[in-house]
């Protein structure tokens, strides 16, 4: 029994990792323009496709397609931007809310008509090994993952914190209006914040490719997670998204060995429920929201 | 507020429909435009049940869905094993809803921003998988389907799809008749004063939590009664076809197409939606997706270039009040 629950921990916290991933992306998009982006998800189905499309024209490992993978991504997360986002920016929020399930669900079934329902995987040699420490085990695609992860949000932690461009998106996070006469120019925050999350959701899907196997809807169950750990973690705030990830992640495999394997996201959904009834801010969420 | 009934062209235009709407039967006798039209009055009465929280009140749910399987499976589980008819369980269902969106109400109306829409779309997903888990009572993945215990208009059960044709134009025009009364209740007006200004309504004594909330409530249950006729016209349910995001969202897309915050928006977006959807799946049947993919496109473009919807193109026709909930500039 506590072999099980360990085991079960430990495989939580790997993959809260790559759940960190995307809400890292989701709540610095957050932070910065107020939107909740619920196509996320389907940004992370593309980059699984993406990831699978490259393999195919290389044949390189999926992790040596990161550099190729960060492009694609930014470069579609570009065009998304200034062909849909631009347009709505200083609309209410509910606006913002239609519009990116609109394109969640475009992109879906874009995806579906073009790669069709069937899923595809990328091959790898990694796929079903696993490193052991004593009677423990985690799955090497995992592991990587998670410590990927770890790295990409360090990285993305040291350019909020160190870079001129992470101090303006922050800067127009706390108050647009004061950061413009600052003379910071928050279009390119805007442009910058959303094509980072656009990014961090594409490789966040290419590390979950020697995991999951990739068809078009792949992204809807990780999108609610994403969005629940923003909501967890406190919205706008990274390391609320790394801990939310990981006690989603803990709390997920718990239920799932516990109770029954199909229950995991009902966990999760009961954990949100309480925090969003007890916390509202957040675990991290700087102050408490006007009711 | 009594007021006359003026022969104004908008007045007139729904009088014709609704006559044409009523004699269609009469002269169509191809079952699959019949067919097409009852779903199209399911759309439409769930599109304004919808319509009341996500235009009426800005609070955009995606989990209506999880309010019409409430109403569909229980009048199902209820007719297949105790023989109870439609016409009472569907009060199971409604009660049901109505816990449910007390539920999430509860925890998200007291705070602004996304987190209604979040909490929706969070909770539509584990109900869903709840549903699916609980296969003893609900069929789980495999789905649940009512026997046919002969044609008796008790039963909701028919040899063919005229009579849930005058049922549910029935109950698509008492819905729009009831949502056409709140939009001029105590409580319609109280929403659209917290959609213009919620921190005015506020200081001026209105209970914007208390006024959402019951809103919410009002629209879910009226979701259920209609997944209770949706239920015994569809006959089989599975928890992908009637509980699904994708449902959800079909149902406010069609609202938010048609005219979001309008009355007679969510009738012509559901109509339009789900003719087109025949219609493209009918011509390019081997696209998978095609549809869902156009009518995605459709809403991106509706928000972003026409956000009061296709209805505004009729000139009068949204006369009832500036209510739209999008377009408003610098409100977040």
């Amino acid at each position: 029994m506590t072999w099980k629950i360990i085991q079960a921990i430990i495989n939580g916290i790997l993959n809260g990792g790559v759940y960190a991933v995307v809400a890292v992306g989701l709540t610095i998009v957050y932070g910065v323009m107020k939107m909740i982006n619920f196509a996320n998800g389907e940004f992370l189905m593309l980059g699984m496709y993406f990831t699978y499309l490259l393999y195919g024209l290389t044949g390189w490992n999926c992790y040596a397609l990161i550099p190729l993978v960060v492009i694609a991504m930014s470069v579609f997360g570009f065009v998304v931007y200034k062909l849909v986002i631009e347009r709505i920016i200083g609309r209410d929020s509910t606006t913002y809310i239609m519009v990116t399930v609109g394109l969640s669900y475009f992109l879906i079934n874009l995806s579906q008509i073009i790669f069709s329902a069937t899923p595809v995987s990328v091959p790898s040699d990694i796929k079903t090994s696993s490193v052991t420490f004593g009677s423990y085990s985690a799955s090497l695609p995992r592991l990587i993952a998670f410590l990927a992860a770890c790295l990409l949000i360090f990285i993305t932690w040291l350019f909020m914190q160190k870079t001129y461009m992470g101090r303006a998106m922050r800067a127009t996070s706390e108050k647009p209006e004061v950061a413009q006469i600052l003379g910071i120019n928050t279009k390119v925050a805007f442009t910058v914040a959303f094509v980072l999350s656009v990014i961090l959701a594409g490789v966040a899907g290419l590390l979950l490719t020697p995991i999951y196997t990739i068809y078009p809807s792949v992204g809807s169950v990780l999108k609610t997670t994403g969005l629940m750990i923003v909501v967890l973690g406190g919205m706008g705030s990274i390391p609320g998204a790394l801990l939310g990830g990981v006690i989603v992640g803990v709390v997920e495999a718990l239920v799932g060995t516990l109770i029954s394997a199909n229950l995991g996201p009902a966990g999760i959904f009961a954990v949100f429920l309480i925090i969003l009834y007890v916390r509202p801010q957040g675990i991290f969420g700087k102050k408490g929201r006007v009711a | 507020m009594k007021e006359r009934i003026r022969l104004t062209p908008k007045n007139i235009t729904i009088a014709v429909l609704t006559v044409i709407l009523l004699l269609i039967p009469l002269f169509v006798k191809n079952n699959y435009v019949i067919t097409t039209l009852v779903y199209c009055f399911v759309f439409a009465s769930l599109g304004v049940a919808w319509n009341m929280i996500g235009g009426y009140g800005a609070q955009i749910s995606w989990c209506h869905a999880v309010f019409v399987a409430m109403g569909a499976y229980s009048s199902m589980i209820l007719f297949k094993k105790f023989n109870v008819t439609p016409f009472l369980s569907m009060f199971v269902g409604m009660a049901l809803a109505f816990l449910l969106a007390t539920l999430i109400g509860l925890g998200t109306f007291r705070l602004r921003g996304p987190f209604f829409s979040l909490s929706t779309i969070a909770f539509a997903e584990i109900v869903r998988i709840i549903i699916q888990y609980w296969g003893s009572l609900t069929g789980g993945a495999s789905g649940y389907s009512v026997p046919f215990k002969g044609a008796n208009f008790f039963n909701l059960m028919f040899y063919d799809d005229i009579p849930f044709y005058y049922i549910m134009l029935a109950l698509l025009a008492i819905v729009i008749a009831f949502t056409a009364w709140f939009e001029h209740s105590k409580n319609g007006y109280y929403l659209g004063a917290i959609k213009g200004d919620e921190d005015a309504a506020i200081s001026l004594g209105i209970d914007s939590f208390k006024v959402k909330l019951h809103t919410f409530q009002i629209s879910a249950v009226i979701a259920a009664a209609v997944g209770t006729f949706y239920g015994f016209f569809l006959t089989f349910i599975d928890p992908p076809s009637i509980c699904s995001l994708d449902f959800s969202v079909k149902i406010g897309i069609g609202a938010i197409i048609g005219g979001i915050g309008t009355l007679w928006g969510p009738v012509l977006g559901a109509f339009v939606v789900n003719i087109l959807t025949q219609l493209l799946n009918s011509w390019f049947s081997n696209i998978g997706g095609l549809s869902q993919c156009i009518y995605g496109l459709a809403l991106v473009l509706v928000v972003i270039f026409r956000p009061k919807g296709l209805i505004s193109f009729f000139p009068g026709a949204n006369k009832s009040k500036e209510k739209s909930a999008v377009g408003k500039e610098g409100k977040q």
